[in-house]
């Protein structure tokens, strides 16, 4: 019986515990914050609080996004399975936050509009970029992991990507319903523990989205490598499990 | 403005004893705008804090299906190197 070894705690492991650990230590510290410090907000009331999740969940998925796009670009700069694990990784990371916003956005808007959706500019244009990356991993989840599919697939995680900036100033050019709190024309955040609280959940989003993002591409990096290594066995007659 | 419009039954099908007829129920429906409340804030914050947390552990539940399919694969492969050493040292 062949004696295997197991793989030792390396830097990157370190690393990448205390990402997480100061995640989770930022988002503690949060929602201290948001539910027992953060003043309640005076037309829109306890709902706004809201904004302190939904804002930060939106640049996550702008993280996501953003990996998908340069992974794909690399990739087809020079295909590599880390390059395609990024660029997976990011589709999902994308498609895990965007659902966070589309579900958080139209439950404050059912207060502060009075309705939970509405064919605003922002709103349309956010939904068009997580269902590009929803398409993202159906593809790769279906059409197999052969090299065709991933050039296809990092064609459209590029083309994913300039969706975003017409999200982002989708407010100022066409207008909408959507607010401009932060930038723009906005009012911004009043109090010194609103802007403290909105500080604090860009840092633990983007920890998480960004420990996320790490995990996820050792999985699947770890997947390739085990496919190939799975083909190898076959070819060299050591996989006899479909032998009688 | 206030347009607080709710239908009324018309005052000669409304009998003495105060119940309404088949005539007099409303045949149309009227909107009021400036109504009462219809979602509470605090409803929509845990609703939304609820959302939040069900969709990453959906998410983490995925990954670690994911992880276990792989181990699932990577056991399978190291059995089929166990056999194939096996038999070597039997040649």
């Amino acid at each position: 019986m062949t004696s295997r070894a197991r793989p030792s705690t390396t830097g990157a492991d370190y690393a990448f515990y205390a990402t997480v650990a100061l995640a989770t230590a930022i988002y503690v510290w949060l929602i201290n914050l948001v539910f027992l410090q953060v003043p309640t907000e005076k037309t829109m009331g306890i709902v706004q609080k809201i904004f302190y999740f939904h804002v930060p969940s939106a640049y996550s998925m702008y993280i996501g996004a953003a990996a998908c796009f340069i992974g794909s670009v690399m990739y087809l700069i020079k295909p590599t399975d880390a390059r395609d694990a990024l660029a997976r990784a990011g589709a999902e990371v994308a498609v895990v936050f965007g659902a966070i916003v589309l579900t958080t956005g139209p439950l404050w808007a059912a207060k502060a509009w009075g309705f939970y959706w509405t064919w605003d500019p922002r709103l349309t244009t956010a939904l068009l970029s997580v269902l590009i990356y929803v398409a993202y991993l159906v593809l790769r989840g279906f059409a197999g992991d052969g090299e065709g599919e991933r050039k296809f697939s990092a064609a459209l995680g590029i083309l994913g990507a300039f969706n975003l900036p017409i999200i982002h100033f989708s407010v100022q050019k066409w207008s909408g319903q959507h607010p401009t709190v932060i930038t723009g024309k906005g009012g911004g955040l009043q109090h010194p523990d609103m802007k403290l609280a909105l500080g604090l959940g860009f840092a633990a989003f983007t920890l998480f989205a960004v420990a996320a993002l790490w995990a996820r591409v050792r999985v699947e990096v770890s997947t390739s490598r085990l496919a190939r290594a799975e083909e190898d066995a076959i070819d060299l007659g050591l996989d006899d499990r479909n032998e009688g | 403005m206030q347009n607080n419009t709710q239908a009324a039954p018309a005052e000669s099908a409304k009998p003495a004893d105060g119940v309404t007829t088949p005539e007099g129920r409303s045949t149309a429906f009227q909107a009021v705008e400036g109504g009462p409340e219809q979602h509470s804030g605090t409803t929509l914050l845990v609703e939304a804090y609820a959302v939040l947390w069900v969709i990453l552990m959906g998410w983490l539940l995925l990954v670690w299906q994911r992880q276990k399919n792989v181990g699932g694969r990577l056991d399978a492969l190291e059995q089929a190197i166990d056999r194939a050493a096996a038999k070597l040292e039997k040649k």
